[in-house]
């Protein structure tokens, strides 16, 4: 049988690379830059004192062109024919592969995308001969042996391609170098006709103190971090700072890191690195046993991947850990802007559960108390994990002196029910509505009697809103009624709703989904016997004013829970004022 | 208001998938009928009805569906075709689930959805995805098959679920026809991370926990297992159930505790299909626990192991009552067994 080999059509290959593999023409620097710094840790191999250092120049003109040049190993003639004659060959790769940044040789391809002829002039520290390699897009080249002296290492020329000119500016070459290259390990110089000039930083984050880093920070990304933490993952070697930042984040949002690669920028927005949890701080980190993805902006996710997002994750952990003894002070604040970041990790680690749960805040009754103070009210801690109960029970808690957690908010409840996990002398309570409504004195028999007419007339007023009406005496006096209501209730006041609403098929379909379930409790509207209006309703002899009091204070109560108005109680509202204006007038007449 | 509602939409929206998520949406809804023009208060509960979806509050998205279908099918510009549909096309995946929703009112909806998609340009593959997964449900193996030929077939368009979701229902279906290879096979992207979504891979691992145990690949099953535990961040009783089962095999402390963790959020679902799964789970694994270690579960006020049992049988009483076969009741003793004869040799490891 004989074998044959797919023709790779070059031009197509790197259409296919400019335009989906990489995203943005600006990575023919890197791909540069990381064949001049392989080719610099390829000599250090055979010569380990060796000074290794890139120069970078920009000619400019109606074509500029870029030049680079490293004191690397350089290639000799075999070498370019084998090396640069077939894509997805690279000369980095044998036994020592780790040590490279470039893993697929398809780098100075990406060079094609912004021009139409790489020149390259190469001598290998092995022979004395000066080779010069001329690649065009169509996959030709030509090789020719060239009598000039030249010191080992390897030129690159690059003339910009019509079009593509503004890569080619001295600032955007310089900028770009800077940008994957601030962390390289050799020194990158910039060469114009007055001076020379070193382009990457001689310290990166993860190399300096923490003031270092911090001072960097406030420089480089202009924040003013919190603090800096050290990271460190064996596994992946990898280094790292993680800035804390000095506001709050939404939660969820996707805090992403500034990630290298044996020092070359990967990308700054990887987001797979540090764990979820962490979005409050901002990672710059270098690491040199994960697998970057072919088109160098992501890591694959593989199983070590996993361990060492875990080992980072743990290096904020124990940094937080350590905060509750060094510095208290920063801890607090740290608290305060990032509560909602620290109550998903507290909520996952029952270590810093421990550590933080007393130092995070909840909203009260008594408005924003910290756990700790919560804990100081009473004994037994009590909750409710809806929103709408706990705008229902503020009022009346606080009146009561009763403090109440509202844990309608992400993980709060959570957070509380795992409070006597941790600490079983503390009791926790969940309450609702009637927890208090419970609580309100009943009326005497004699009292029951005054009222009578005054409940029958509610009654018949808030039938139609699915509300019942009740009296009882309860603190505070000057709230006149408190509306309650359920889910359940909310709900069926939603099917009624929607059955009417909807077409004939989805109609259907509601009453029969519904069809199994009996319909719940009623809201409430309860009475305060202690209230001076309430006790003149009931005296009052007028029927008509019953009712008007009735049904103004319905909708006064919707208003104090904050529940907006349906049109038939935004009708209730007028008229009823109307008609108790009206009767006001008539009587001072 | 309209500054309310707006604040109530964006608060909503950073909000992960869950019961606060869908509360603030459903204030929105209030404030809107009040006082908002009536496209606000579609808007809004076309947010409702995504975000109860994905939040297990199926009940909730059908009512605000129902009112979103209606209030489109009055506009003379119909702008919002694609979003209706795709909305339509969970509410049509998720009928089935209450049992008291007849057979024939399933059908008529997923009519009605294929005529839309036709009358809007649209080709049938996620109708038939959709039939395909009707039809799983009432254990209708045969009609399955066919529906899974014609799914596979049809081209994609812009109804067609993401690829990820594709890839795990075709693994879904697979297993379920005991095609372990086949589904392993289809499930290699997920997998290897190089396709995700919402949904995708946790539902992926947690479907395959079991079949992994049956092929008796162990490790595999454990590594998917903590993957997929990591993993879950919103409640879908279908992950939360496949896991207790897991559990239930591997490790009974941990599935005790894993059970207390999740029998309020059972308790609280509308759905009763959701809620028939994970009881049945729990009824099965009260079975391998003794007096004492029964005694030591956390039960809220009220509840016990025997309700538990008792509110599972009379779920799948209703679903097969409707479904007109015995898969649900039968299925109980399917599981049983299986749980046993795994359990029976995970432990020999």
């Amino acid at each position: 049988m004989d074998q044959f080999h797919f023709k790779v059509n070059l031009k197509g290959m790197i259409d296919l690379l400019s335009n989906h593999l990489y995203s943005t023409p600006h990575v023919f620097i890197r791909e540069l830059l990381q064949n001049a710094v392989d080719a610099i840790t390829a000599r250090h191999k055979v010569e380990p004192a060796y000074d290794g250092k890139i120069n970078v120049e920009v000619y400019a003109g109606e074509n500029p062109t870029i030049f680079i040049e490293d004191n690397g190993l350089g290639l000799s003639e075999e070498e370019v024919h084998y090396f640069l004659s077939q894509i997805g060959q690279t000369s980095k790769r044998g036994e020592d592969g780790d040590d490279y940044i470039g893993r697929f040789g398809v780098g100075l391809l990406s060079c094609f995308i912004v021009s139409d002829e790489i020149v390259l002039l190469t001598r290998s520290v092995k022979s004395e001969q000066t080779v010069k390699w001329r690649g065009k897009p169509d996959g030709s080249y030509t090789i020719e042996k060239v009598d000039s002296e030249m010191r080992p290492g390897t030129r690159i020329y690059l003339q910009a391609k019509s079009g593509y000119e503004h890569y080619f500016r001295v600032d955007q070459v310089k900028q770009l170098c800077e940008y994957y290259g601030e962390f390289l390990p050799y020194p990158i110089h910039f060469s114009d006709t007055r001076d020379s000039h070193r382009l990457n930083a001689e310290l990166a984050p993860w190399e300096m103190t923490i003031d270092q880093a911090l001072a960097y920070g406030r420089q480089r990304y202009e924040e003013d971090y919190l603090d800096a933490i050290p990271l460190r993952s064996t596994v992946g070697e990898a280094h790292g700072v993680a800035y804390i930042l000095p506001y709050a984040v939404r939660i969820n949002a996707k805090q992403t890191s500034r990630v290298y690669v044996k020092q070359m920028l990967l990308s700054e927005k990887v987001d797979k690195l540090l764990p979820s949890w962490s979005f409050f701080v901002k990672g710059v980190i270098n690491v040199n046993q994960l697998r970057p993805t072919a088109s160098r902006e992501e890591f694959y996710e593989d199983p070590l991947l996993d361990v060492v997002r875990n080992e980072l994750g743990d290096c904020i952990k124990r940094y937080l850990v350590q905060l509750v003894e060094k510095d208290p002070d920063l801890l607090a604040k740290i608290i305060q802007i990032h509560y909602e970041s620290i109550k998903t990790l507290a909520k996952e680690d029952n270590e810093l559960y421990r550590l933080f749960i007393d130092w995070l805040p909840f909203e009260t009754s008594f408005g924003r108390m910290k756990l700790k103070e919560i804990r100081e009210q009473s004994p037994t801690i009590f909750y409710t994990p809806s929103l709408d109960e706990f705008r229902q029970i503020t009022q009346v808690a606080k009146a009561q002196s009763f403090c109440v957690v509202n844990t309608a908010y992400v993980h709060d409840t959570e957070l509380i029910e795992k409070l006597p996990m941790i600490d079983p002398t503390i009791q926790i309570k969940r309450v609702n509505p009637t927890t208090f409504t419970d609580q309100f004195m009943e009326l005497s028999f004699e009292e029951r009697g005054h009222v009578y007419d005054f409940i029958r007339i509610a009654n018949i007023v808030l039938q139609p809103y699915l509300c019942k009406a009740e009296i009882k005496k309860f603190n505070p006096d000057e709230l006149p009624a408190l509306y309650t209501t359920n889910e359940e209730a909310l709900f069926w006041r939603t099917v009624e709703q929607t059955k009417e609403e909807s077409n004939e098929l989805f109609s259907s379909i509601i009453g029969q989904m519904s069809g199994h379930q009996t319909v719940g409790q009623l809201a409430q509207l309860c009475f305060n016997y202690q209230n001076p209006i309430i006790q003149r309703a009931i005296k009052s002899e007028d029927e008509e004013m019953k009712r008007m009091i009735v049904e103004v204070l319905y909708i006064q109560s919707l208003l104090l829970g904050h529940y907006p108005l349906r049109q038939q109680e935004l009708h209730l509202l007028n008229n009823g004022l109307i008609r108790l204006i009206e009767k006001g007038m008539d009587a001072n007449a | 208001m309209r500054d309310r509602y707006y604040d109530l939409i964006y608060e909503a929206m950073d909000l992960p998938y869950g019961n606060s998520k869908v509360a603030l949406l459903e204030e929105a809804v209030r404030i809107a009928d009040a006082h908002l023009s009536s496209s606000e208060a579609y808007n809004a509960r076309m947010d409702l009805t995504n975000a109860a979806v994905m939040s297990g509050r199926i009940e909730k998205a059908i009512l605000s569906f129902a009112w979103c279908l209606s209030y489109y099918d009055k506009q003379e510009n119909r702008e919002d075709t694609h979003s209706i549909l795709w909305h339509y096309k969970w509410i049509c995946e998720n009928l089935h689930d209450f049992p008291e929703i007849k057979k024939e009112k399933i059908e008529e909806s997923l009519e009605d959805y294929r005529k839309r998609l036709l009358e809007n340009g649209y080709g049938l593959r996620s109708y038939y995805k959709l039939q395909r997964s009707n039809a799983l449900h009432a254990d209708d193996i045969e009609k399955a098959a066919h529906y899974f030929e014609l799914w596979d077939q049809a081209a994609h368009d812009g109804m067609t679920d993401c690829s990820a979701c594709e890839l795990d229902s075709k693994a879904y279906t697979l297993l379920r026809n005991q095609a372990f290879d086949q589904a392993y096979e289809v499930a290699k992207p997920i997998f290897a991370g190089q396709i995700s979504c919402q949904g995708v891979p946790q539902a992926t691992y947690a479907s395959f926990l079991l079949p992994l145990l049956e092929q008796k690949r162990a490790d595999e099953a454990a590594n998917y297992y903590q993957k997929c535990r990591e993993m879950i961040d919103y409640t879908f009783l279908y992950e939360v159930t496949c896991l207790l089962e897991y559990l239930i095999v591997v490790d009974l402390v941990k599935a005790v505790s894993w059970f207390e963790e999740f029998l309020k959020d059972a308790i609280a679902s509308f759905v009763p299909s959701r809620r028939f799964s994970f009881y049945r789970a729990s009824v099965l694994l009260f079975e391998q626990l003794n007096e004492q270690q029964l005694t030591s579960i956390q039960f809220p006020n009220g509840i016990t192991p025997e309700q538990i049992r008792v509110e599972m049988y009379e779920i799948a009483e209703r679903f097969d009552e409707r479904n007109q076969n015995d898969h649900f009741s039968t299925g109980i003793e399917k599981k049983r067994r299986k749980l046993q004869e795994l359990k029976g040799w995970y432990e020999k490891l």
